[in-house]
């Protein structure tokens, strides 16, 4: 395999950064519902990158941003895991997140506010397929899923965003 | 068909506030370098706090090794005391300092390496939390250095031998054993969190099962100290056994179930006893995962999750927990 300068990877590093940052870390946050720990992923699914970072120099990475949205989706999964993540009922977090107040922001909120209340499953894949707006075969993949599974786990997530958010129109149904 | 965005817009408009911003940058660019540094993975760091102590932390965990790789090369005087590679049992270190190489030049100082260690020894006996691991359990590497203020000094640091960042380090003076600093205590003991990519945790997976919660008692307690800092123990006396804890948890999951009209199935339950050290009250409990009937491939929904006071037995808490957030572990 073809070697790069330190420069070549950390400038690649840092464009990853300015391009995909905000959106993995407010992934993170949703999948999270904790904003430290949600920092905490995000940076530590760039460090991630940066270890691999010579297949994507060297064109060995089909999507960027699907293989970042993966490992973040994985690093997200292992702080899940944490006894303490684990041990802390993290429902009542979700008001504390830094979320807007703005007035014509209420729908929004309550949309988001519903993404996050969905089971992990269901949340995952509503991030993905609408939020990093990868296809349902993208999806699968990152979260290492035959398709069907993807689908019937989106069409639930449909489903119970529709219930609850019957007051917003056109919402995540289709 | 076109993907309605309604819901990246809303996350974005309302996460407006969540960035990435400089200081997530400066980290990552940070521990990508120092990997780079020390050729070994890099982990991210805990959340900054700029207190005193953690500021003490940062010199010591951070720039003083960095410091230490300039000086190493010219002065630097380094034994690395390595334990038993993976799961096994690791090496003492006075039993690794036995079976070291002889140091052919000695630190300059009154106090010599081996005093230094012992004296970090003693520093981290006394600052952190030896239920959870003891002074064994970490490989232990010296450097003789000087500090900030020119005295020269050892750079005795701790790391655990389960793969799991757990890490303490100690700067011993040189002149006369005094400690000058140390890192945080809270992070020798408790992990960032969970490695699970790491071969020894997914070990530990394959070996017991996909949940945790499955496991048996001793294998969770065990499996809990090492890689999430003791949040799991086993029960002690005076308290309720997990079995127990099982059979009043399933009592009180009866109505639930029954109010749901899952009644007809074979209810199981999982208990886990979170120590004190988990509870911010410092009170133990069971968290007892019910389920209507026994674990398949996916876990069966919804998940009874009932707390019960590991002293007293009574039931503190009945939560039914539709998510499946259990399934996580």
């Amino acid at each position: 395999m073809m070697s790069y300068t330190e420069d070549a990877r950390e400038s690649e590093l840092v464009r990853l950064m300015e391009q995909y940052g905000d959106s993995i870390k407010r992934m993170c946050c949703v999948y999270l519902r904790d904003l430290g720990a949600a920092e905490d992923a995000a940076q530590e699914t760039f460090i991630k990158a940066f270890e691999h970072i010579d297949q994507l120099l060297g064109g060995g990475v089909r999507s960027e941003k699907a293989w970042l949205t993966r490992i973040a989706i994985n690093t997200c999964k292992d702080m899940l895991r944490s006894s303490w993540m684990r041990h802390i009922d993290r429902r009542q977090a979700i008001e504390e997140l830094p979320l807007s107040v703005m007035p014509r922001h209420e729908d929004s909120i309550a949309l988001t506010q519903a993404v996050m209340a969905l089971p992990p499953k269901l949340r995952e894949i509503v991030l993905l397929y609408y939020y990093q707006d990868m296809n349902l075969r993208a999806c699968a993949e990152a979260l290492d899923i035959s398709a069907p599974t993807a689908t019937r786990r989106l069409q639930q997530a449909q489903a119970r965003l529709k219930a609850e958010l019957k007051h917003i129109e056109g919402g995540a149904n289709r | 068909m076109k993907k309605n965005p309604i819901i990246r817009d809303a996350i974005d408009e309302s996460l407006s506030g969540i960035r990435f911003n400089a200081q997530d940058m400066r980290s990552v660019m940070r521990a990508v370098r120092r990997s780079e540094d020390c050729r070994a993975p890099a982990r991210p760091k805990r959340r900054i706090r700029l207190d005193l102590v953690f500021s003490m932390a940062l010199i010591v965990m951070i720039a003083l090794p960095v410091s230490l790789f300039t000086l190493r090369a010219r002065s630097a005087q380094t034994t690395a005391i390595v334990a038993a590679p993976g799961l096994s049992t690791p090496v003492p270190y006075v039993t690794a300092l036995a079976t070291s190489p002889p140091q052919s030049t000695a630190a300059p100082g009154a106090i010599t390496e081996s005093e230094a260690i012992q004296i970090a020894r003693a520093c981290f006996e006394q600052q952190c939390d030896t239920t959870v691991f003891t002074f064994e359990e970490y490989t232990v590497s010296t450097a003789f250095m000087t500090d900030d203020s020119g005295i020269p000094c050892y750079l005795v640091t701790m790391e655990s031998v389960y793969d799991n960042s757990c890490s303490f380090s100690v700067l011993v003076s040189a002149e006369d054993g005094a400690v000058l600093r140390y890192s945080t205590p809270k992070l020798a003991t408790v992990p960032a969190y969970l490695h699970v990519d790491s071969p020894e945790v997914q070990a530990w997976f394959e070996k017991n099962g996909e949940y945790l919660f499955t496991w048996p008692q001793d294998v969770q307690a065990e499996f809990s100290r090492r890689y999430e800092g003791g949040a799991l123990r086993t029960a002690i006396s005076g308290e309720i056994t997990a079995e127990q804890a099982q059979q009043i948890a399933l009592a009180a999951a009866k109505d639930v179930f029954a109010q749901l009209g899952l009644s007809s199935g074979s209810p199981c339950a999982y208990p886990m006893l979170y120590s004190e050290r988990a509870n911010s009250d410092g009170v133990a409990r069971y968290t007892v995962r019910c389920f209507a009937e026994p674990i398949q491939d996916e876990l069966p929904t919804p998940c009874v999750l009932v707390t019960i006071a590991a002293g007293s037995g009574a039931v503190e808490a009945i939560r039914t927990e539709e998510d499946g957030e259990a399934g996580l572990m």
